[in-house]
């Protein structure tokens, strides 16, 4: 059945009655022509009257046809299988919504939010459907939240729910939501199968789908779905989106000490178009600073501010930029905790620390390092976490506990020195698996090759060590270490290559292991000049754990980061709104992990009712780059039909019609047009070409003799 | 106010025509001596035959040779020699009245009447003139003088197409009343009953006529060269048909093929001299052409 999008144009079918009535009137208007006699031209008519008919009568039909095509294309008519459907029964449909619910949704533009548009055809596609239809809604957020799982017919209940959403704080999870809704789909395979994915059309989130690679094809988890689920894309975001973002920030040193000068690093990104804005800085409610920085279309530039001299204490912060189309990622919360002293634990006999100790404060107290020694069998009564780094002097052998507190400190974060000694046999190492190597034995140095200069390697780096030769040791004893494990590098050699300092980072740790004693038994290492700066770089490098900067990205459910101060049972934590946040604990392995549940409101989250500060949510950054992925692209993923792709509510409902009802047939029509035209000149052509006359077959002389063509 | 053959022929034409000869490919019967073969055997010097002698005879035509031989009488008969009587028969019915050039085909037919009447006049053969449509229009008996070939031109000119054509009864009129063998010349375009047409011509050759027919046509009937349709009129019947004729070419080309070769068919069978003039060609050249040849082939 055919139905016309422009049906006014239907009266221009009587336009079809022009060929026949220009037919009808000819005769009348034709010229009179006198001739000597009709007798010859009657017979040649008679002859060919047949033929004359049939090709006027194509001729006509051929012209009534292209008028008729002509003004059926203007009408744009649509083939209805729908109207078939009805005749037979109409089928059923399972519609399945895949609704972007990701910050990025919230861009607003002058023409209005995206998120808006998004709901309006979310709404549209319930709307369109009919009695015996079903839907089924999932948002795509961080993880996929089913709105409604399974598809049901209550449309006003799916229309009621589309309207209560808000889009979230954190990035989508398109793949998950597209699999669980053709999951959902799969339900009740009689069904004619529609699945909408909503998005605002932000490449982020497609880099799941394969949008990175310009020969991905669809995906393969996709694929068996796609061949019975009719999938549109409704892209609604904005075509060119500008957006600039705090994409991180840092503060150098790691550790702010209470009094002592620093810097915050703040990287700003952008999409869109290169813009020039200042970047401010506020801490505890005041404005602590000012940088002007130039973000390049797609780059990211970095805006330092001189941080004001903070007392001890946790402090709250953020940087702002200017407002923009995406206002949820212009503010950038942060804690900075600045410490009164640097705690670093020592873990060694009184002999074997003295000169760590002496190390890390050489003049009593006026570096801010506050050294905490300790004996190996004491080293389960302290907190690792509370120290900054831990110093290991001939502490081993340790019981397997107190190896694992220690693997666990270094995963999450921390850094750990060790020095050997003579307590411990190489087996004793073999047990602590997140050493850089596992030494093989304990060489006694000969006297000839006990001078070494030592030298530093390429990945020196970590602790800023100079990569040429730093100066030479005498050495007795060391361990002579094999083969690095993974992870493992050598960041300073001995003369004959031996590996003389490793370092392995293990989780977010580190770990520097010595071949020589933290005493003069093993070397005079301890009095070299490399000691002293060595330690003190490990101290600067090992702020993972209680650095100065907390803060963590939105989530759903947010593990508190290492370093956040310990809660005490039951005490209510609080977000950014002051609603109190649902805490939740996991005994993960040997330690604790508190979940923050629904900790996606970026500010920040304080304790009990005197609202200290807790911690410091932000959004996470990748999902504020707008770029967006190309229509084509989206296209090519979704298997290729580009129909598909719609950008508003109004291509949507179009693509649907299309795709549901039969396709547009206007193309088809212009296309027999055109052949038929091509048909009416040929016919037409050769209705007036000029055929052979009788002077040319037969041959008159001049004295009138005649002589048929050939036989003259 | 005709002037004669001036009026047809110009003096350039003329010219041209002065040094040429009709001549009939049979013999022909005359009332004065000339050029001519004629049957009547008279005294001229060239021998025909021998023939038994007959009471009656004139005794010096006896063969005393033969006499003395044979002991019988024989009498030579002698060739006699006269002038040629040319009657032409001109059609001048309406469907002659057509032309797509300058001429119409009566006009051209007049014309070429003209130049072979010229031509026999002056060579002292007699010429006549049978005007015909439905009838018999104007009759001139043969005479070969000057002022009869004005007069005779005079006739052509004053009379215009305009009847039905009746061409079948005009012949069969003309033959009865043409006794004595003479050269027929007909003009016409012939669009008559082709069996009531080559009965009429079978008539003259019955009468041991000498007959050429000269089929004028337009060129325009030949190949029907119209650039576009109309609504054609037969000058005749007064019929209206309307066609295109680009549509109709094919079939109008075997038509009048067919038409035309049963007419060259029927008038070599009957050994008449068939002719297909067109109104394109200059007379004076077809006229200059055709006696030529025909002068080659006597």
């Amino acid at each position: 059945m055919l139905t016309f999008l422009h049906g006014i144009f239907l009266w221009g079918t009587l336009a079809v009655a022009i060929p026949l009535l220009l037919h009808l009137l000819s005769p009348r208007r034709a010229v009179p022509v006198p001739f000597g006699t009709l007798r010859f031209l009657k017979a040649a008519q008679k002859r060919s009257s047949a033929r004359i008919r049939l090709e006027h009568f194509l001729l006509w039909l051929i012209r009534s046809l292209l008028i008729l095509l002509l003004v059926l294309a203007f009408a744009l008519p649509v083939l209805r299988t729908a109207g078939f459907g009805g005749w037979l029964g109409r089928a059923r449909r399972d519609v399945a919504i895949v609704l972007d619910v990701s910050f990025s949704m919230g861009y607003a533009t002058p023409r209005g939010k995206v998120w808006e548009r998004a709901l309006d055809a979310a709404i549209a596609i319930v709307q369109g459907l009919h009695d015996g239809d079903r839907a089924c809604v999932f948002l795509a957020d961080e993880e996929t939240r089913p709105l409604i799982e399974l598809p049901t017919g209550d449309l006003d209940l799916a229309m009621s729910l589309l309207r209560e959403q808000q889009p979230g704080h954190a990035s989508s999870d398109l793949r998950g939501a597209i699999l669980a809704a053709c999951d959902a789909l799969e339900v009740d395979p009689e069904r004619e199968k529609e699945l909408f994915l909503i998005t605002d059309g932000q490449e982020v989130p497609w880099r799941k789908l394969g949008a990175a690679d310009p020969a991905r094809e669809m995906d393969p988890d996709l694929k068996p779905f796609f061949e019975k689920v009719a999938f549109f894309v409704v892209s609604v975001g904005s075509p060119r989106p500008v957006n600039t973002y705090v994409e991180g920030l840092r503060v150098d040193p790691d550790l702010l000490i209470g009094g002592k000068p620093g810097r915050l690093v703040v990287t700003v990104a952008g999409s869109g178009e290169d813009r020039n804005l200042p970047v401010t800085l506020s801490v505890n409610g005041e404005a602590a600073g000012r940088r002007d920085v130039l973000i390049p279309s797609g780059e990211y530039s970095d805006a330092e501010i001189l941080l004001p001299s903070l007392p001890p204490g946790t402090h709250e912060a953020f940087v702002e930029i200017p407002p923009d189309g995406l206002a949820a990622d212009d503010r950038f919360h942060f804690l900075l905790h600045v410490f009164d002293q640097v705690p670093v634990l020592c873990v060694g006999e009184p002999s074997s620390v003295y000169f760590v100790r002496h190390a890390l404060d050489p003049v009593g107290g006026e570096s801010r390092i506050d050294v905490t020694s300790l004996a190996p069998g004491r080293l389960g009564e302290e907190t690792l976490h509370r120290f900054v780094l831990v110093v290991l002097c001939d502490a081993l052998p340790l019981d397997g506990q107190h190896i694992l507190a220690l693997e666990d400190y270094v995963r999450s974060g921390g850094t750990l020195v060790v020095f050997p000694g003579d307590r411990a046999g190489v087996s004793d190492y073999q047990s602590f698996n997140t050493l850089p190597a596992h030494p093989t034995r304990i060489d006694n140095v000969p006297e000839d090759e006990a001078y070494s200069p030592l030298f530093a390697s390429e990945s020196g780096d970590d602790l800023s060590l100079a990569q040429n030769s730093v100066s030479g040791i005498t050495l007795s004893r060391r361990l002579f270490f094999k083969v690095p494990i993974e992870n493992a590098r050598v960041l300073l050699r001995t003369r004959e290559g031996h590996p003389f300092l490793l370092a392995r980072n293990d989780g977010d740790g580190l770990v520097l292991f010595f071949a020589v004693a933290a005493d003069r038994s093993w070397s005079d290492f301890p009095l070299s000049p490399q000691f002293l700066p060595v330690l003190h770089r490990a101290v600067r490098r090992g702020s993972g754990v209680s650095r100065s900067l907390l803060v963590a990205e939105a989530a759903r459910e947010l593990a508190l980061p290492p370093g956040t101060r310990p809660l005490t049972d039951g005490a209510a934590i609080m977000g950014p709104g002051g609603e109190p946040v649902e805490v939740r604990s996991l005994r993960e392995g040997r330690g604790e992990i508190i979940y923050l549940q629904d900790a996606t409101t970026p500010g920040v989250y304080r304790v009990g009712a005197e609202g200290s500060p807790l911690l410091a949510v932000h959004l996470p950054p990748g999902e504020s780059d707008l770029t967006p992925i190309p229509n084509t692209v989206m296209a090519r993923l979704i298997g290729g039909d580009r129909d598909r792709v719609v950008t508003s509510v109004a291509e949507m409902l179009q693509a649907v019609e299309a795709y549901r009802i039969g396709r547009p047939l206007a193309e088809l029509f212009l296309w027999i047009a055109l052949v038929l035209a091509v048909l009416e000149t040929l016919l037409a052509n050769r209705m007036s070409r000029t055929s052979k006359t009788l002077q040319d077959t037969i041959i008159v002389d001049a004295s009138g003799r005649v002589s048929e063509s050939g036989k003259a | 106010m005709s002037r004669g053959i001036t009026d047809l022929l110009t003096d350039r034409q003329l010219q041209l025509l002065d040094r040429l000869v009709l001549q009939s490919r049979y013999v022909v019967e005359g009332s004065l001596a000339g050029r001519h073969r004629s049957p009547l055997k008279g005294a001229s010097s060239e021998f025909s035959e021998h023939r038994s002698y007959i009471q009656g005879d004139d005794p010096r035509n006896i063969d005393w040779k033969v006499l003395g031989r044979t002991d019988r009488y024989y009498v030579r008969r002698f060739e006699d020699e006269t002038i040629l009587r040319v009657y032409f028969v001109v059609d001048r019915s309406a469907s002659m009245g057509y032309g797509s050039g300058p001429l119409t085909k009566y006009e051209y037919a007049c014309r070429l009447a003209a130049a072979l009447a010229y031509v026999t006049v002056k060579d002292r053969d007699a010429v006549g003139l049978y005007l015909y449509s439905s009838e018999t229009n104007a009759v001139l008996p043969a005479k070969n003088s000057m002022s009869h070939l004005n007069s005779f031109v005079r006739t052509l000119v004053q009379q215009q197409p305009g009847s039905k054509t009746e061409t079948a009864p005009t012949l069969h009129q003309i033959a009865r009343s043409v006794r004595r063998r003479a050269l027929i010349v007909i003009l016409s375009d012939l669009f008559d009953d082709e069996d009531d047409l080559v009965r009429a011509l079978a008539h003259f050759r019955k009468q041991r006529h000498d007959v050429m027919v000269l089929h004028t046509l337009d060129p325009r009937e030949l190949d029907l060269g119209f650039p576009k349709g109309g609504r054609f009129q037969d000058p005749e019947t007064g019929e209206e048909m309307v066609t295109d004729p680009r549509a109709i070419a094919d079939a109008y080309r075997e038509v009048f093929g067919e038409f035309l070769e049963q007419q060259r068919r029927r008038c070599r069978e009957l050994n008449i001299d068939y002719r297909l003039v067109q109104t394109s060609d200059e007379p004076e050249k077809f006229v200059r052409a055709y006696l030529e040849e025909r002068r080659r082939y006597a």
